[in-house]
């Protein structure tokens, strides 16, 4: 931490520097002293004696002064010497990442006496761990742990500045809270780590209430996982009532649930990574979520408009009858209330014109919920605006995502009946079965650790083993032995019968509960089908956008399966018929572009319809299918001055 | 084809019986009966359960669809649910499943004054129909603390409020889970095992004590003074193969023979309180009764004798 590094020891590299104390602008009003030195510019600084009697961080003169609780802003100040450039670097700016440390020079302070006794603040206090930034932190030489302070390079100890608190801290939250991390491919970590933890649906927010996010999500049944490693040990204050040994806190919020997972193949409905879940655990409220949207709808501010003189065009809120949808469950004041049921389609918000025009916001053909609440509120420039958050309830359907903490991601491919189940003598059933190929090439055993540990904490006899911290987890012996003593199968076995049949099943089943998360990614959000809608106007193709109704692309990969099928009919109706079809008028004659005539001009001839104007005939003119997008091109080029030829036969 | 006849008459002997728990042997039969049983139990046993709610007030933190999902899940006594009608067949109300023939209506009032959060469980639930309730679990237990209220539905803080009126409806596990009175329906197969004593006695003490303790389970016991080993709990073994794998390490396969009997099965039933364990097997042999009654061919099958013969009198019950 900052104070401590203004005046004691620093190292760089292997060799300690000599003790500086230096007058450092922003230091405390007493810099606290050690040995007297030259200080880094060259010029000599005053010396300062130590008069400790009181605790060091009540003493204004002792280094860890700043580190008290009493003034948790300075404790957080880097400090940093540049060597180099002769320079000092202060920092004190907010949203600088700092990181526990242990201080190698204080370690010696731990007193037997109080063992037990610390906390992490009074660590703090006494110095022996330190915040260290990310500027600082160049200068550190930390081990990895306690015992590698005692080993030597060639004959001498190395000088370590500082000592990591476990050696799972050198990993993000994201990714500490991984059991068995060090038994993954790092791929599959990172996959975890950075997308899967990033998409899971947890308890975000204790304040949903009074929220208006746009779109927010909410497990309605989220679960801690049954291991502890040593970052989730470090969540939630320690006042927290679950607090087990008054030093840390339990951990609290994750964003998953812990299911019972077998695997197994499952009638085929598991296959390239999908999952076959227990349909009787998902209506018992398993991976139940809500998600909630909100729809914003501002109004004209009437003193504005007044000036401008169009009282006539000002919006306000309103139910109306409205053509674009229905507004039956608006009430008088525009706005739905409070449970409305809205379909798609329908008006959420309602505002409407003096002069009879219609402004309201309607909900897109895939948006629909019931109505959670209604804020009227106005921004900073006054003008007013409402909120209608609309909220649904999702069970998990067929298309889901899943995964668990080991970057094993799969879709939801069945939803079995719990008698269809294979079933354990003590009549467990699985909530989710895996596929077995999800893990040779994927080299994730760390999930298979984190399920037979999990089995034997959930059913150990005495206290069982929960830490699955990175890097210092328990052995596979210690696994394999919990789950023995529990009266399991040593390696996460079970025998189970069939649910179909009741006949006993062969070979083993490996099953036990996994900390799966449910992401954001729902097929109900997804689904996109239609038979005909909107195109595009510029090119009179079917739009793409799901929002709009649109269709689904068939691209130039799937134009080349069908060519090499020579399903050439059924790539025509795609590629033509079902969407830009077109047709133009060709004359055969001079092989131009024939033009259709609406009304006949004076002085001309009376025609209507396609005719020539080269030839000045409407004779050997020929109607041809082209796509729209070509017809287009042609267009485009006429515009440009460019004529275009078309040899044309009958056929 | 003479007349050779498979009927088996199948026994049940009760071994332990408690309201929530049963345990009982079935033997004489095999495994399709068995299963039948278990799939009955767990999907097809009709019970009582909430199954429309209407919500008056609700300012509580969790939304009404929570709320109501929370209410269907809890168990209520459905003693009356074999004779009750299913609500979609119900000719007293066309269907609507309002009346009393098929439904029971519960309505729950609650609303937190004092500072402290107030508890809404199923004990708030309250019906005229005192034979279709919320399970009580305090007394099954018997420690009957002021905590045992109950299901916890929701918790209320000052000035929220929580008012509703839910129809309780006669359902099957297999339209939805909330409707299985089954918590635990288990079955296995009795196993026969027979420890080859020839064999064992060429195994030191050590060899015997690390060969019982290989199985998870209390199967074997090591007699402390004549240095046997015996079965201790033959139904303790779960078909683990761990004493075969371990005999066969040791160098001594066939050490022990463990077979599974295929007529004989130990079931373990427990249910959700809905109804009584026992109530739900009795129930679960009624149902696959009457699904058999189901697939007997009517008496007026007759003349197609010539075509189904034995088959044909057997199926109508002869
Ligand atoms: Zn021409
Ligand atoms: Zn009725």
């Amino acid at each position: 931490m900052a104070r401590t590094r203004a005046t004691g020891s620093r190292s760089s590299g292997q060799t300690p520097l000599p003790h500086n104390s230096s007058n450092i602008p922003d230091a405390p009003p007493n810099p606290p002293v050690v040995p007297p030195v030259s200080n880094i510019t060259g010029d000599n600084t005053t010396q300062q004696t130590i008069v400790q009697s009181r605790p060091v961080h009540e003493d204004s003169s002792s280094p860890y002064y700043l580190n008290s609780c009493d003034h948790p802003g300075l404790t957080l100040v880097e400090i940093r010497r540049d060597r180099n450039n002769g320079e000092i670097h202060i920092f004190s700016d907010g949203g600088r990442i700092l990181r526990p440390l242990i201080a190698i020079e204080n370690l010696s302070k731990i007193a037997q006496s109080k063992a037990g006794k610390y906390t992490f603040q009074s660590l703090l206090d006494e110095g022996i761990i330190e915040l260290i930034g990310a500027e600082e932190e160049e200068d550190c030489r930390t081990a990895w742990g306690i015992k590698f302070l005692f080993m030597e390079d060639k004959g001498k100890p190395i000088e370590y500045t500082h000592c990591e608190l476990d050696m799972s801290f050198l990993l993000s939250v994201s990714c500490g809270i991984i059991p068995f991390a060090n038994h993954d491919h790092a791929r599959r970590i990172l996959y975890q780590a950075q997308k899967h933890s990033q998409q899971a649906i947890g308890f975000s927010t204790t304040n949903p209430n009074i929220r208006v996010d746009t779109l927010s999500h909410q497990l309605h049944y989220p679960q801690r996982p049954l291991f502890h490693t040593k970052i989730s040990d470090c969540f939630g204050k320690s006042s927290y009532a679950l607090s087990h040994d008054g030093f840390l806190s339990k951990n609290e919020c994750f964003n998953g649930q812990n299911a019972i997972v077998a695997v197994n193949v499952h009638l085929g409905y598991n296959q390239e990574d999908s999952l076959v879940m227990n349909r009787a655990s998902l209506e018992r409220g398993m991976f139940r979520s809500e998600h909630i949207r909100s729809y914003k709808g501002d109004v004209d501010n009437k003193e504005s408009l007044n000036k401008k003189g169009k009282l006539d065009e000002w919006i306000n809120f309103g139910k109306k009858p409205s053509k674009i949808g229905r507004v039956d469950s608006l009430d008088d004041d525009g706005l739905p209330f409070v449970g409305a049921n809205l379909q798609s389609g329908d008006i959420v918000i309602g505002r409407c014109a003096e002069s009879g025009a219609d402004h309201s916001v309607k909900l897109k053909h895939t948006e629909k919920g019931m109505v959670q609440k209604v804020v009227l509120s106005s921004n900073d420039t006054g003008k007013n605006f409402a909120v209608v958050s609309l909220r649904q309830v999702r069970t998990p359907i067929l298309g889901d995502k899943f995964s668990s903490m080991h970057g094993q991601k799969g879709v939801l491919g069945f939803l079995e009946s719990q008698e269809n189940f294979p079933f354990t003598i003590q009549g467990i059933v699985p909530d989710v079965v895996i596929n077995p190929h999800a893990f040779p090439s994927r080299q994730t055993p760390g999930q298979l650790l984190e399920a037979a540990l999990g089995k034997g904490i959930a059913l150990a006899n005495g206290i069982p083993v929960t830490h699955a911290t990175p890097f210092s987890t328990p052995s596979v012996d210690a696994i394999t032995e919990q789950l023995h003593r529990a009266g399991f199968l040593r390696w996460g076995n079970e025998r189970v019968y069939n649910g179909r049949t009741g006949e006993m099943i062969r070979s083993l089943i490996f099953m036990g509960p996994t900390f799966y998360q449910r992401l954001v990614h729902m097929s109900e959000d997804k689904v996109k089908f239609r038979n005909t809608g909107p195109v595009h106007p510029l090119t009179r193709q079917p739009v793409a956008d799901r929002k709009r109704f649109g269709g689904v692309k068939f691209g130039e990969m799937e134009r080349d399966c069908l060519l090499a099928h020579g399903a050439s009919a059924n790539l025509h109706e795609r590629l033509f018929t079902l969407s830009d079809s077109s047709q133009i008028h060709i004359c055969q004659k001079c092989q131009n572009v024939a033009y259709i005539i609406q009304q006949a001009l004076a002085g001309f001839r009376k025609i209507r319809g396609p005719y020539c104007r080269i030839c000045e005939s409407a004779n050997e003119i020929v109607k041809v299918n082209v796509p729209y997008g070509a017809k287009l091109l042609c267009q485009e080029l006429f515009s440009m001055g460019i004529t275009l030829k078309f040899e044309t036969q009958i056929c | 084809m003479e007349g050779k006849s498979y009927q088996r008459f199948p026994k049940v002997k009760i071994r332990e019986m408690k309201d929530d728990y049963l345990k009982f042997e079935l033997r004489d039969t095999d495994a399709s009966m068995a299963n039948a049983l278990r799939r009955i139990m767990i999907a097809e046993v009709p019970t009582i359960a909430i199954d429309l709610v209407e919500i008056e007030v609700n300012s509580s933190v969790l939304n009404d669809e929570f709320i109501a999902h929370r209410l269907g899940l809890i168990p209520l006594t459905s003693d009356r649910a074999m004779s009750m009608r299913f609500s979609r067949d119900c000719d007293a109300c066309d269907g609507d499943g309002q009346c009393e023939f098929c439904s029971v209506e519960f309505t729950l009032r609650c609303r937190c004054i004092e500072d402290r959060t107030l508890d809404v469980t199923s004990k708030d639930l309250v019906t005229p129909d005192h034979t279709v309730v919320p399970v009580d679990f305090s007394d099954s237990a018997g420690n009957e603390s002021n905590e045992n209220r109950g299901v916890i539905i929701v918790k209320l803080r000052r000035g929220q409020e929580l008012r509703l009126r839910a129809i309780a409806r006669k359902g099957i596990g297999k339209d939805h889970a909330k409707w299985s009175p089954a918590a635990t329906v288990s079955f296995m197969y009795e196993p026969d095992i027979r420890i080859n004593e020839e064999l064992m006695e060429t195994l030191t003490l050590e060899e015997k004590r690390s060969w019982v303790e290989s199985s998870p389970t209390r199967v074997f016991e090591l007699d402390p003074e004549t240095h046997q080993v015996c079965v201790y709990d033959a139904e303790a073994y779960t078909y683990d193969d761990e004493v075969i794998k371990k005999a066969e390490a040791m160098g001594k396969p066939g050490l022990v023979d463990i077979t599974a009997k295929e007529d004989s099965f130990i079931f373990t039933v427990e249910t959700t309180g809905a109804v009584k364990a026992s109530q739900l097997v009795i129930h679960a042999i009624e149902i696959l009764k009457q699904k058999l009654d189901a697939v007997r061919l009517s008496d007026d099958t007759v003349e197609a004798d010539d075509q189904f013969g034995e088959l044909g009198a057997h199926l109508r019950g002869g």
